[in-house]
C-alpha cells in the first residue's frame, strides 16, 4: 500500500546473488513480506482465526448445548450466562452461532474446493488443449452460466432434498454439492485464460521437447504457476460461498433446523425480531464479520501474489 | 460486427433449447411430481387424481410433455398456474412491474452514489475520503442482503417511530399503502427500504469497480498528454478518463441487467414486495411447475440476451477489441 523504506530486491539483483552463493529470498518469503504489509489483513486473519477456533472448540470451552429447549427462558436479553441472549424456544443464542459457524464455515470450504476443483479440471483442459475441446468445455460453462443462480440452487437443493439419495441425505453434502456445482464457472473462465497465457512460457515447450506427458505438464508445470489467481480467487470464493449457504438456509432451503447455521437462526428471529432484536442482530453480525475477514485477506493476497511485484517489477516494464 | 450478433443469437438458441430441457427435466425428479401436492389431500380419490393427471395431460411419457410444453411455448403459452389458473404469463406480467420499479430506482439512486464516490476516491487516493469510501465499500460488499434488510426493518420501522401516526418511519411492507388513493410520496416512502437494502451491495460494488478502473486509467500516457496540452482538469477527468474508465463498468451494468427482471429474492421476501424474486419462491414452494418453467425460461433470456449486450457495448466502446 505505501512506498517501502527499504529498497526491497529486484529479479536482477536476486539473480546476482543466487550467481554469487548468497542466499537470496525465497518467493515465499516475498510473498509473506508483502502480505505483512496491509495491517487490516493482518488483523482480519487474526479476527478470522479467533472466529474459527472457538466455533471447532466450541464443545470443549462453551457449556450450553445449542438444542437444549428451555421455554422458561425463551427470550432473554443479553446476560453473563447468555453472552447473546436465548432464542425463541430458549435455546443459548451463543452456542447456536459458535455450532451454525461451525457448519457455514465447513460449508463454505467445501463448497469453494468443490467448485475450485471442478473449475481447474474444466478450465486448465480447456485452457491446455485450445481447439475443439476448448470450445466444448466453454461451451458447456457457458451454459451453466445461464441459469439463475439463486433460483437453481432453490430448485437443486429442494430437489436433493426431496429424492432420497442415501448419502446425500442430511449434513451439509447436498448444500456443499449444490453451491459448488453452480460456483465453478468463473473459477474455469479463469484458470483456462491463466492456462492460455502461460502454455506459450518457454519450459512448457521444453518440457514437451523432453516427452513430459500432457498430464505431467499440466499439473506439474503450468498449474503451479497458476496457484497465485486460483488462490485469491477461491478465497474470494469461500466468501461467495459462505454468504450462498446462510442466504439458502434464511430461506429455508439450505441446512434445516434445529442444525444451526447462520442462516437459519436469522429466519427464526425473524418474527420476534421487533420484540427481541439481538436474535437476528449477532447471527447476521457474525456473518457480516466473517466475510469482511476473508474479503481484507483476499485482497491483501491479491496484492501479495501479484507476479510483477514478486520479481520485483514495476507495472509497465 | 451485425455478422457476430447474427451468429450470437444464432448459438443461443440451441443454448436456450437445452436450457429449457435441463430445467424440464429437473423439475420431473422431484418425487411425487406436481401432482404431489394433491398427493396429500384425503378428500381426492385416486380416481380423480388419474382425472387430474389426464386433464393436465402430466400422464404422458417425459418427452411428449416436454415436446408438447415446447410447442406452446414457442406460441407464448406457458401454460396455467397450477395454484392460482391463471396464465403462467399473466402471473409474470403481474409481478414484473413491480420487480422492475424497485431495481430502476436503486439502480439510479446507486449509480448517483457510485460514479462520484469511485472517481474521486481515485482521484484523491490514500486520502481520508478514498479510505473512507474504500473500508465503507468493503463493508457494503461483506453484508448479507438479508441481514441489511432486517436491520433497516427494525430500524426504521420498529424503533424509529412516525410522531404522527405512531407507526414504523418507513413503512416495511408492500408497493403502497392499501386503501388510500394514488399518492407519489406513499409510494416512495415504500421504495425507501427495499431500496436502500438492494443498494447498499450495489454500490459497493459499482464504486469499487470504478476506482480501479479509474486508477488505471489516470496513469496512463494519454491522460498525462491531456494535462500536459493544458486541458482544464475537469475536461482530463470527463473528457478523457472518466469515458475510458467506465468502459469496464458498463459492461458490468450489463450483465447485471438480468436482476433487473430476476428481482432480488431476500429483498422482496423480507419488503413483501410483489415482485418477480417473490413469485419464484412462492412458485417453488408449491410446486408450481409451469410458473417456474416460464420465470426460468425467461430469465435464461434475459442473461444471454444481456451477456450479448455487454459483449455489444464494449466492443462498440473499445474499438480495440473489433480487431481481435
Amino acid at each position: 500500500m505505501s512506498q517501502p523504506l527499504i529498497a526491497e530486491p529486484t529479479a536482477v539483483e536476486n539473480h546476482a546473488q543466487l550467481m554469487e552463493g548468497r542466499p537470496v529470498e525465497t518467493m515465499r518469503a516475498i510473498i509473506w513480506r508483502q502480505f505483512r504489509r496491509h495491517p487490516a489483513a493482518i488483523a482480519a486473519s487474526s479476527v478470522l482465526l479467533v472466529i474459527v477456533l472457538t466455533s471447532v472448540l466450541a464443545q470443549w470451552w462453551w457449556p450450553h448445548d445449542p438444542e437444549a429447549v428451555s421455554v422458561m427462558n425463551r427470550f432473554e436479553p443479553p446476560s453473563l450466562a447468555h453472552p447473546m441472549g436465548t432464542d425463541r424456544i430458549g435455546r443459548d443464542t451463543l452456542a447456536r452461532v459458535l455450532y451454525g459457524g461451525r457448519i457455514s464455515l465447513s460449508v463454505g470450504l467445501l463448497a469453494m474446493v468443490t467448485a475450485t476443483l471442478i473449475g481447474t479440471v474444466v478450465g486448465g483442459v480447456a485452457g491446455y488443449y485450445g481447439g475443439i475441446v476448448d470450445g466444448v468445455l466453454m461451451r458447456l460453462t457457458d451454459f451453466f452460466l445461464c441459469f439463475p443462480r439463486l433460483f437453481i440452487l432453490i430448485l437443486l437443493s429442494f430437489l436433493l432434498r426431496e429424492t432420497n439419495i442415501p448419502f446425500l441425505q442430511g449434513g451439509v453434502a447436498p448444500i456443499v454439492l449444490v453451491i459448488g456445482v453452480m460456483s465453478w464457472m468463473m473459477v474455469a473462465r479463469l484458470v483456462r485464460a491463466v492456462f492460455l497465457s502461460i502454455k506459450q512460457a518457454e519450459f512448457v515447450t521444453a518440457a514437451h521437447a523432453y516427452g513430459a506427458s500432457d498430464a505431467r505438464i499440466m499439473f506439474g508445470h503450468i498449474l503451479p504457476n497458476s496457484v497465485g489467481p486460483i488462490i485469491v480467487n477461491a478465497t474470494m470464493g469461500i466468501a461467495w460461498a459462505i454468504l450462498s449457504e446462510s442466504g439458502l438456509s434464511f430461506l429455508g432451503y439450505g441446512v434445516l433446523p434445529p442444525t444451526p447455521s447462520w442462516g437459519n437462526i436469522l429466519s427464526d428471529a425473524q418474527e420476534s425480531m421487533s420484540l427481541y432484536p439481538w436474535v437476528a442482530i449477532f447471527p447476521g453480525f457474525m456473518i457480516f464479520v466473517t466475510v469482511i475477514c476473508i474479503n481484507f485477506i483476499g485482497d491483501a493476497l491479491r496484492d501479495a501474489l501479484d507476479p510483477y511485484k514478486v520479481v520485483g517489477l514495476q507495472r509497465g516494464q | 460486427m451485425s455478422r457476430y450478433i447474427i451468429r450470437r443469437l444464432l448459438e443461443a438458441i440451441p443454448l436456450l433449447l437445452l436450457v429449457s430441457i435441463a430445467v424440464f427435466s429437473l423439475l420431473q425428479l422431484v418425487p411425487g411430481g406436481p401432482m404431489g401436492v394433491y398427493g396429500r389431500n384425503p378428500n381426492l380419490t385416486q380416481e380423480g387424481l388419474e382425472n387430474l393427471q389426464a386433464k393436465l395431460g402430466l400422464d404422458q411419457p417425459l418427452h411428449i410433455q416436454y415436446l408438447r410444453w415446447l410447442e406452446k411455448a414457442l406460441q407464448g403459452d406457458f401454460g396455467h398456474s397450477y395454484d392460482t389458473r391463471r396464465p403462467a404469463l399473466v402471473e409474470i406480467g403481474d409481478r414484473l412491474p413491480a420487480t422492475l420499479l424497485l431495481m430502476t430506482f436503486t439502480f439510479v439512486i446507486v449509480l448517483l452514489i457510485s460514479i462520484p464516490a469511485g472517481v474521486l476516491s481515485a482521484l484523491k487516493q490514500y486520502s481520508a475520503f478514498d479510505m473512507v469510501v474504500t473500508g465503507l465499500s468493503f463493508a457494503g460488499q461483506a453484508l448479507p442482503v438479508f441481514w441489511v434488510g432486517l436491520v433497516m426493518m427494525l430500524i426504521f420501522y420498529a424503533w424509529l417511530k412516525n410522531p404522527v401516526t405512531g407507526k414504523g418511519l418507513l413503512p416495511a411492507a408492500g408497493m403502497y399503502t392499501l386503501g388510500q388513493p394514488f399518492s407519489l410520496v406513499d409510494r416512495i416512502k415504500h421504495l425507501i427500504l427495499p431500496s436502500a437494502t438492494l443498494g447498499l451491495a450495489w454500490v459497493s460494488w459499482y464504486s469499487r469497480y470504478l476506482r480501479s478502473s479509474m486508477l488505471d486509467v489516470i496513469h496512463q500516457d494519454y491522460v498525462r498528454t491531456a494535462r500536459a496540452k493544458g486541458l482544464r482538469e475537469r475536461v482530463v477527468i470527463f473528457k478523457h478518463a472518466l469515458k475510458n474508465a467506465a468502459i469496464p463498468l458498463v459492461t458490468v451494468i450489463a450483465m447485471d441487467l438480468r436482476t433487473f427482471f430476476s428481482g432480488s429474492l431476500f429483498t422482496e421476501q423480507i419488503f413483501s414486495w410483489p415482485g418477480m424474486g417473490r413469485l419464484f419462491y412462492r412458485a417453488a414452494e408449491r410446486r408450481d411447475y409451469p410458473v417456474l418453467m416460464a420465470v426460468v425460461m425467461m430469465t435464461a433470456v434475459i442473461i444471454i440476451l444481456s451477456n450479448l449486450l455487454a459483449d455489444i457495448v464494449y466492443a462498440y466502446l473499445d474499438p480495440r477489441i473489433r480487431y481481435e
